[in-house]
């Protein structure tokens, strides 16, 4: 079983669409990053998951149970991305205050709270009023929270983004803990950095619709070779493309794709039967980044009929009528 | 369950945020200046042998009632202020954001808050109005027989303007839940004086416009049921009429359908509260 489905959830807020068609699969054990531009609809996305929005059409499933289910919502630890916890409680009375709202019994409770604030590094201000805490600690009692009812799904949204390296290094330690106990993190950040160091599984969304899909294993797999040759000839160039991919060519410069890094050799002798003088062959691993700017550029590609603009410049407007509207 | 541990956070938050601290020193002060002016008003009330019986009732009457209009009407605006800003504030902060994905129904976060006010503002109302009337006791001997009866339709009056607030601050923001909330109680109190003198003048119109406010907003007829209850019996159906003449004595009480209407006018508002807030996009 999955532990978050959705089949063509979708979100309108009057004619402005916030996410178009979204279908996902998140499986239970696995730590799922879900990444995408400003704007993408990852954070509406994120509230209809955990039932603080309603889907205008489609339909979505945590833990085998509809979306809004208080069964699924017990087993359910979540981070909100703009929060406010109560400021004039105390961090062990704000977890159990959410201990309770788990329904976990008084010892249970005790103990829970103790685990969590020694988890995150706060024990020693679990009697300290929240109004007193700086803005990282403020988001590592936010993630004990999350925790308070041992949950077998940990929705976290932008994590980290308040924090500084070493918050964030806490961070990703702790993300790696929760895995450990075999339970699924869905988290939802734009720090791609992040994302490549602790998630298996990756989506990255654009316009409110999944456009990769995938393990990042799998994802960053592909290897490209930069490669600088003297004498390229249209024939030499046909002669690599036959083989690799070529990914970008630009006079002598030339950048392959290549699945496997022993085709490297191969390359090399390709170029020297062709007649080619090889001056410099570097291979690059794909990073995050990269494949990121890749696929969310070719979707602005896509709509703005291959003009190649940054994304900052995209117009923010809803998507054409095309999309069918309840 | 859940509605309870709300309530009580909700019920904490009052006690340890300094809002209610002020209102409380402010009401403190109130009472002492409210006791005061009493024993010295009825100093020269009852060492006036020219004063009759019915004279002094009246007077009493009076008196007593001008201390419980400060507490119903504290009440009310303590009511109407802690409730304006809290759905939509805690939607604006994010703080319900943490809360409403937690295994509970979105229904029980609202009455749960609604619990927490209504407790507070029941045990402010009950426990001033108590000590106001204490007072007169004290000056005079007199003492409602239906004194718990009145405290809780003067509580009530503050209960429903808390749900008509929270009704408002389930959609509205917090400035402009206040400000209708507010507006509506000054209607509902205006309301009221414009009907008092529609008896005293025997001007049906007046009448009218008073008994078409308290539909709107019941609040007022709440406080007059109380009064009307509160105040010392006067036993001269003429000399009844002079009721009319000062600000706060009550003529006629409003029947025991406006009581029931106030409170189906309540639970009205605060289902509306639940419902909305149930369907709203966080």
């Amino acid at each position: 079983m999955a532990a978050i489905e959705t089949h063509h959830l979708r979100k309108t807020y009057g004619p402005k669409v916030a996410v178009a068609d979204l279908t996902l699969s998140v499986g239970e054990g696995e730590v799922f990053g879900f990444l995408g531009p400003n704007g993408a609809g990852k954070s509406t996305v994120v509230k209809m998951l955990v039932g603080l929005v309603r889907p205008t059409a489609g339909e979505g499933r945590l833990l085998g149970r509809p979306l809004g289910d208080v069964h699924a919502k017990r087993r359910l630890g979540f981070l909100p991305e703009q929060f406010r916890f109560h400021e004039w409680l105390r961090a062990d009375e704000l977890l159990d205050f959410h201990g309770r709202l788990c329904g976990l019994a008084p010892a249970a409770r005790r103990r829970r709270i103790a685990e969590t604030l020694d988890l995150v590094g706060l024990s020693a201000r679990a009697s300290d009023s929240l109004r007193t805490f700086s803005k990282g600690m403020l988001q590592r009692i936010g993630i004990a929270q999350a925790l308070i009812g041992d949950p077998d799904l940990v929705i976290l949204d932008e994590p980290t983004s308040a924090l500084d390296p070493i918050g964030r290094r806490d961070v990703r330690d702790l993300i790696r803990h929760v895995r450990s106990l075999g339970k699924t993190v869905f988290l939802n950040s734009h720090l791609l950095s992040e994302i490549e160091m602790v998630c298996d599984r990756v989506a990255i969304i654009d316009r409110g619709r999944v456009v990769r899909q995938g393990a990042l294993a799998d994802l960053l797999a592909e290897r490209e070779l930069d490669l600088s040759i003297g004498g390229l000839t249209p024939a030499l160039l046909d002669a690599l493309a036959a083989r690799w991919r070529v990914v970008r060519q630009n006079g002598h410069l030339v950048t392959l794709a290549l699945s496997d890094d022993e085709d490297a050799p191969a390359v090399a002798e390709t170029v020297l039967a062709g007649g080619g003088r090889l001056y410099a062959m570097t291979p690059t691993r794909r990073s995050l980044e990269d494949l990121f700017v890749q696929v969310v550029a070719r979707e602005a590609d896509a709509v703005l009929g291959g003009a190649a603009t940054p994304r900052d410049d995209l117009p923010t407007t809803p998507e054409p009528a095309a999309e069918e509207s309840r | 369950m859940n509605t309870w541990t709300i309530a009580s956070l909700t019920f904490r938050e009052t006690l340890r945020r300094k809002a209610l601290l002020g209102a409380i020193l402010l009401t403190l002060g109130f009472l002492i200046l409210f006791g005061i002016g009493s024993y010295f008003a009825f100093r020269d009330i009852y060492g006036n042998p020219l004063l009759s019986a019915t004279v002094r009732s009246l007077a009493t009457g009076e008196i007593l009632l001008a201390g419980l209009f400060g507490v119903a009407n504290i009440g009310a605006l303590l009511a109407i202020f802690v409730a304006a800003g809290t759905i939509a504030t805690e939607v604006e902060e994010g703080t319900l954001h943490a809360v409403v994905p937690r295994p509970l129904h979105r229904w029980e976060v609202v009455l749960g808050k609604w619990l927490g006010f209504a407790l507070m503002v029941s045990v402010y109302v009950a426990v001033t109005g108590l000590a106001a009337s204490l007072i007169i006791y004290y000056l005079t001997g007199y003492l409602s027989h239906n004194l718990a009866l009145g405290l809780a339709l003067l509580a009530l009056k503050a209960l429903l303007l808390l749900s008509v607030s929270i009704l408002l601050s389930t959609c509205l923001p917090a400035l402009t839940t206040g400000i209708i909330a507010f507006i509506l109680y000054a209607v509902g109190n205006v309301g009221s004086m414009v009907e008092q003198f529609g008896y005293l003048m025997r001007n049906q119109t007046l009448i009218d416009i008073g008994i078409i406010t308290s539909l709107i907003i019941p609040s007022d007829a709440l406080w007059k049921m109380a009064a009307g209850l509160l105040q010392p019996p006067i036993g001269d159906s003429i000399l009844e009429t002079l009721r009319g003449v000062g600000p706060f004595s009550v003529l006629n009480p409003p029947s025991v359908w406006m009581g029931a209407y106030s409170v189906g006018y309540l639970a009205l508002a605060l289902l509306g509260a639940l419902l909305v807030f149930q369907r709203r996009d966080l």
